[in-house]
């Protein structure tokens, strides 16, 4: 494609108007690329960067783009040429590397050109004032592209830089710096502006180097010398030079201060550039060069041997800081005190390798001498306010203190046996103490938690470095004692810091709002520092945190500070208690807590009632929190008697948290839980009580308002307690309660579904979820009252004896209540329809909004499975366990019945089968409990109902064949003699099974239908648990039958088509067939490869490696688990890949 | 503890109280005597924003097996933890926890609590370990929802 000048321009200018629509962007776009690549567009972009042509920014910088792409072009094949010269010795190698005689022609006038359009965009800035600097770094970025490529040829960019503005010749190229002081002294003469810009160009070369490290060792190694030799020391001399003529200007202005000379500066060096009044911009620009090269020099430590000596300049830093001693001083550079902080503190903490110890102690004095203290009272002025102004530098001075004492944080403890150094430890705790509310007004404090958490971990960790350190016991002890003092002092600060800013509401609002997730981090982090500073300070803090609460409950009337104060202390102690477990508890704390819970107990103002008196929430959600956290007071001699006050609370509590609309959603469900947690730890304490909560049971179960969670779970804590009762009379009455309760409040609920008269898809919803509530509920009984662990320690043997008796006669009609329960929410088929119509659509109930609808049915089937299966492995009798099993199978196949009538076969995937699936999964716990007195008949009805009548309904979903079939993988497993010889067509139904399970190990793709087949055949193979009979019936399939082949051949086949992630599963069948049938598996495993590989040859696959070698590798392991690594390799060579 | 299990794991502390995303925890587990298992983690995963998840923190711990970092720490829910990529056990089935997949002894804990954050609200349907939650989660999306809902409650915030 040709283009003329005037195009291109115009292309740009409509490039850059901001009127274009994107895909227009893009055309434009593609059409200037095209034009870029185009071997004429360099004498475009030299038009375009001549800034005499006055064409706009845009088409200069346009230009200077131009030359990117053209140079990118040129080095896309600069090394190439070592390829074609592979003969030649190190230096052609060199020469190869780094282009031929005419591309470094070509690239060296290029750079001459840039150079000249430099000189001339420097001319516009400086002298026309135009804002061309994004146009002249992209020109120094050019250079730095050629510089990376050409550094052999040329070596020093920042000469040519400043040469070519006097002799613009292919000498400038040329210079090196060898003897260059002169030169440089005379190219700087009279421009500071000229100094800013070779120190933005040095920063844009290393910049450029550090991104695109991704140069051959070879070179790398070389450019790394180069850089030290030769720009490293350029930039060196102007970044010291900067700094010395600030410097020296500091301290001129000083002395004249000093001597109240109102003469102006006089410089003798003539050829000094004279500094504007902004020393500020040249020290930031010094500075961001040499940070740039610090990063660079960090790296190359790793990757070259290039040695770089950086103390002058560090020290010329650390010198610069120093000339600042007054208020005057340091409010006039305040700016660049700043940089330089920022520097030293990114040095330390990324690249501290580069400072050797002499620098270190440097900085130590620099910080915990005369000018660090003096800052820091600077900067603290008259007080807070001053401080609170000068946030962001006494922020960066905390995080110099920090980054430095990280160097080495055992370094610490020397300091702290130190009396002379105690003022170090007073300006860090002055720096923590930073005044304000946390994160809302100051985040020094919060850059102090993550130094202190480290010192504490470090000291209590690192004893042996610090024995080392300190010398002498003598010395260890006034350590611990020291630092114990400091971290009392720290958790004071702290517990400050914590408190919720609750009278303050605008603050409030900001915690609730924008600052909620950052404010809530912080104080987690700070409950983190208290939970690593117990360790050290023990009871003390604990002490500090009581007493204060005590404190504030020792008052007439109480104040938002008392609940702020109460709210950061209980936070705290709450944080460290989480750490106690019974037996690990010091007395103290029981004396504590007992003290917390027993003043002014029977007063207005108490513990338990500070957060309703205020009514203040976080107060009551901390205080739960604290409640639920020890456990272990409560079941302790000194806490028992305060257990069921505490349990009031919560329960009253519970009651508000449904009628405060202040209170957030949530806290109830903290509440349930806090309960939940104390009722199961402390069941046996609490059965004398248990009348007492009989009014909020009554509430819970019956007020729609509970959210399902605290519904079911106040009914399992309550059941836990039920289940501690020893006397099962009583536990049964309990009961019998609950369940009437629930019984009563369901069919209330059902009659109003039924009558119609609900034709509202929300309010349908919620009465559907209620009453699946009620139905968990059951269930939550079932598993509260379900024997603990330790059953054998619960009951003595007369004990069990009792209860089991109790539960077989069933006097109270428990079972039959359970069961009226179930069937009423499971069976009735007028339910199941309005469960099942809701889900589909709730036309019938006139619900038409078309949202998505939950599977009731679906809840209510799992929901009744996970009753029964709450009793079914409890050791003796209880009301959840049911004597005679024909009840669960009876249920089971009703209900399967019902179910797979509602499933449409055409349509696979229905979710109903949900429900099958919680019903096969019931069978499978079932038979894995109850297998020794199951009968044959009962097991075999169920396979027959299962598989032999439905065979269209699992074959329509790979996932009910696989549920049933877990079902049946138990049987195998447990009692494989109840699946045989049951009736007389016993081996055909079998045989029927065993063709369903050879078609799914075939097709399926599925891991978890794999497995569950692979276990099917396994079982089969081993029969584990078989008598001698079922042992030889299954044989003579294998062998008579012939199914030992088949399974074989499938399994091959399965095997070889199957992922990587899934082959391993088949490798089983393969390793069972070895043990059991060693004899003919060889001949199955022959006969089964050969038939897959001449299926394979003839489809013109490639055909599978050695056989007879597979076969017989497989029979060298025996069947172990080797048989994986065989089979696996034997995998990856059919089918064509390596292991990696 | 190996050195270099050690000298990684305190990085790893050091890397996490400096920079932490919000809403998450982690800290090594104590020893009897107050010092640190360096070994043995809990931490929490708050649910991203706007998902199902959103109002829970669900507890997680860690456990750095002794070759460690060339090989990956075991991640747990608690026990019954319903999500579809959790095992019953509460093994968490995600490919960068998992040696012969993704691991990398580069991976921080902070990458591997995000990416558990991340598997969280989208959930691979691929890598199913536990069939309740993966059936629900194929075929009753309603039902998953609800569940995931109610399992959050009792890990609310």
């Amino acid at each position: 494609m040709d283009f003329n000048f005037s195009q291109v321009v115009g292309l740009i200018e409509t490039l850059y108007s901001n009127t274009l629509a994107a895909g227009q962007v893009v055309q434009v776009q593609s059409q200037l690329q095209q034009f870029q690549k185009h071997q004429g567009s360099l004498q475009v972009a030299d038009q375009l960067l001549d800034p005499r042509n006055n064409y706009s920014l845009e088409c200069q910088f346009f230009g200077a783009l131009t030359y990117t792409v053209q140079l990118n072009q040129i080095f896309s094949t600069w090394g190439a040429v070592v390829d074609d010269e592979s003969d030649i010795d190190d230096d052609e190698t060199l020469k190869g590397a780094t282009g031929t005689d005419d591309t470094r022609n070509m690239v060296d006038q290029l750079t001459l050109r840039q150079l000249s359009h430099l000189n001339n965009l420097l001319t516009q800035h400086f002298v026309h004032r135009q804002p061309n600097l994004f146009v002249i770094k992209k020109v120094f970025s050019n250079l730095s592209l050629v510089y990376c490529h050409n550094f052999h040829n040329w070596t020093n960019p920042l000469l040519s830089f400043l040469g070519t503005q006097d002799d613009p010749s292919i000498s400038s190229l040329r210079l090196s710096v060898a003897n260059i002081e002169h030169h440089l002294q005379a190219s700087l003469a009279g421009s500071a502006q000229k100094l800013q810009l070779v120190l933005l160009f040095s920063q844009i070369i290393i910049e450029d180097i550090l991104k695109n490290n991704t140069m051959s060792d070879h070179l790398d190694q070389q450019l790394h010398t180069c850089l030290r030799k030769e720009v490293f020391v350029v930039t060196e001399f102007f970044v010291n030079y900067s700094m010395n003529l600030v410097i020296e200007k500091l301290n001129n202005n000083n002395n004249n201060n000093n001597n109240n000379n109102n003469n102006n500066n006089n410089n003798n060096n003539n050829n000094t550039p004279k500094l504007s009044n902004d020393n500020n911009q040249l020290l930031a620009d010094a500075v961001r060069c040499y940070t740039a090269w610090t990063s660079y020099i960090s790296f190359s430590y790793l990757n070259s041997t290039e040695k770089f000596i950086i103390d002058p300049t560090l020290n010329l830093l650390i010198k610069f800081l120093l000339c600042h001693q007054t208020s005057d001083q340091l409010i006039n550079d305040s700016d660049s005190i700043f940089v330089v902080i920022e520097f030293l503190t990114n040095l330390l903490e990324t690249n501290a390798n580069l400072l050797n110890n002499s620098f270190k102690q440097t900085i130590n004095d620099l910080i915990f001498k005369d000018w660090g203290m003096n800052y820091l009272n600077f900067l603290n002025g008259s007080g807070d306010d001053d401080l609170i102004e000068n946030e962001k530098s006494v922020q960066d001075f905390a995080k110099l203190v920090i980054s430095y004492f990280e160097l080495d944080m055992v370094r610490i403890s020397k300091l702290l046996v130190d009396d002379s150094c105690s003022y170090i430890f007073q300006a860090l705790m002055k720096l923590t103490a930073f005044p304000g509310t946390p994160i809302l007004d100051e985040e020094i404090s919060r850059d102090f938690i993550e130094f202190w958490l480290e010192t504490s971990d470090t000291l209590i960790d690192d004893t042996d470095s610090l024995l080392i350190l300190l010398k002498t016991t003598e010395n260890l002890q006034l350590f611990k004692k020291n630092f114990k003092t400091l971290l009392e002092l720290l958790g004071k600060t702290y517990w400050t810091k914590v408190q919720l800013p609750l009278a303050n509401q605008t603050s409030m609002k900001m915690i609730k709002g924008q600052y909620k997730d950052e404010y809530f981090s912080y104080r987690r982090d700070v409950g983190d520092l208290f939970d690593s500073m117990y360790v050290i300070i023990k009871d003390s803090i604990f002490k500090f945190l009581f007493d204060n609460i005590i404190n504030n409950l020792n008052v007439t009337s109480l104040t938002l500070q008392n609940a702020s104060e109460v709210e950061a202390s209980v936070f705290l102690i709450n944080c460290m208690c989480s750490n106690f477990s019974e037996g690990n508890v010091p007395d103290e704390i029981f004396g504590m807590l007992v003290h917390l819970f027993s003043f002014h107990r029977n007063e207005e103002i108490n513990f338990l009632k500070i957060g309703l008196i205020t009514n203040n929430s976080y107060l009551m959600n901390t205080t739960v929190s604290f409640l639920s956290s020890i456990n272990f007071f409560y079941k302790s001699e000194q806490g028992l008697g305060f257990l069921n006050e505490i349990l009031d609370y919560l329960f009253n509590l519970l009651s508000l948290s449904i009628q405060s609309k202040e209170l957030p959603g949530k806290f109830q469900f903290i509440v349930a839980r806090a309960i939940a947690s104390i009722c199961s730890q402390c069941r046996t304490f609490l059965a004398s009580s248990l009348f007492k909560f009989e009014p909020l049971l009554f509430n819970v179960i019956n007020s729609i308002d509970f959210k399902a969670f605290t519904r079911e779970k106040v009914i399992n804590s309550v059941s836990f307690i039920i289940q501690g009762i020893k006397n099962p009379q009583t536990q049964g009455e309990y009961i019998v309660k609950l369940l009437q309760l629930i019984n009563d409040q369901s069919t209330k609920i059902f009659s109003e579904i039924k009558s119609g008269r609900v034709n509202n898809n929300h309010d349908l919803n919620i009465l559907l979820d209620y009453l699946v509530s009620l139905l968990d509920c059951v269930l939550q009984i079932a598993r509260g009252m379900q024997l603990p662990e330790e059953s054998v320690i619960f009951y003595n043997d007369e004990e069990r004896q009792l209860v089991d008796n109790f539960w077989i006669a069933d006097n109270l009609g428990i079972h039959s209540m359970i069961l009226q329960i179930i069937s009423g929410f499971s069976l009735d088929p007028e339910l199941t329809n309005i469960f099942i119509t809701n889900h589909n659509n709730g036309e019938s109930l006139g619900v038409t909004d078309g949202s998505v609808k939950i599977n009731y049915h679906n809840l209510v089937t799992e929901k009744c499975c996970e009753i029964f299966r709450a009793g079914l492995c409890e050791d003796i009798n209880g009301p959840f366990v049911f004597a005679d099993n024909q009840i669960i199978i009876d249920y089971v196949l009703s209900k399967f019945e019902d179910t797979k009538n509602r499933i449409d076969v055409d349509k696979p995937h229905s979710s109903m089968t949900l429900s099958i699936g919680y019903l096969f999964g019931l069978l499978e716990t079932f038979v894995s409990a109850n297998y020794r007195k199951l009968s044959k008949e009962a097991v075999t009805n169920c396979i027959i109902t299962i598989f032999v009548m439905n065979p269209q309904l699992l074959n329509s979903d790979v996932d009910l064949f696989t549920n049933a079939l877990q079902f049946l993988n138990k049987v195998i497993e447990k009692k494989p003699d109840l699946l045989f010889y049951i009736s007389d067509n016993s081996a055909n139904y079998f045989a029927t099974i065993l063709e369903s399970c050879m078609v799914v190990l075939k097709q399926s793709n599925e891991k978890f239908v794999i497995k569950t087949v692979v276990k099917f055949w396994c079982n089969l193979i081993t029969l584990r648990a078989g008598t001698r009979e079922n042992q030889e019936y299954i044989t003579r399939i294998f062998i008579d039958e012939q199914f030992g082949q088949k399974l074989t051949n499938v399994t091959f086949s399965a095997l070889l088509k199957s992922t990587r992630s899934n082959y391993e599963i088949y490798c089983d069948i393969v390793r069972n067939m070895i043990g059991k049938y060693p004899l003919q598996f060889k001949q199955w495993a022959n006969n089964a490869l050969i038939l897959i590989n001449n299926q394979r040859v003839s489809n013109g696959k490639k055909a599978l490696p050695d056989i007879r070698q597979l076969i017989s590798k497989l029979y060298l392991t025996k069947g172990t688990r080797k048989v994986n690594m065989v089979i696996k390799d034997f995998w990856l060579a059919a089918n064509g890949l390596m292991d990696i | 503890m190996s050195s270099l299990r050690l000298a990684r794991l305190q990085e790893e502390r050091k890397s996490w109280r400096k920079d932490h995303p919000f809403g998450f925890f982690a800290k090594p587990a104590k020893n009897p005597d107050g010092s640190m298992n360096l070994q043995s983690w809990t931490a929490g995963i708050p649910g991203k924003p706007n998902t199902l998840w959103a109002d829970g923190v669900y507890p997680i711990s860690i456990t750095f097996p002794d070759d460690y970092p060339s090989k990956p720490p075991k991640v747990k829910f608690p026990a019954n933890f319903y999500h579809p990529n959790v095992y019953p056990s509460g093994t968490i089935c995600l490919s960068i926890l998992n040696e012969e997949q993704d691991w990398r002894p580069a991976i921080t804990l902070k990458q591997i609590v995000l990416g558990i954050q991340e598997l969280l609200g989208s959930p691979n349907p691929d890598s199913p370990a536990q069939e309740p939650a993966w059936r629900a989660f194929g075929k009753d999306r309603a039902t998953y929802d609800k569940k995931v809902k109610e399992q959050a409650q009792k890990y609310i915030k």
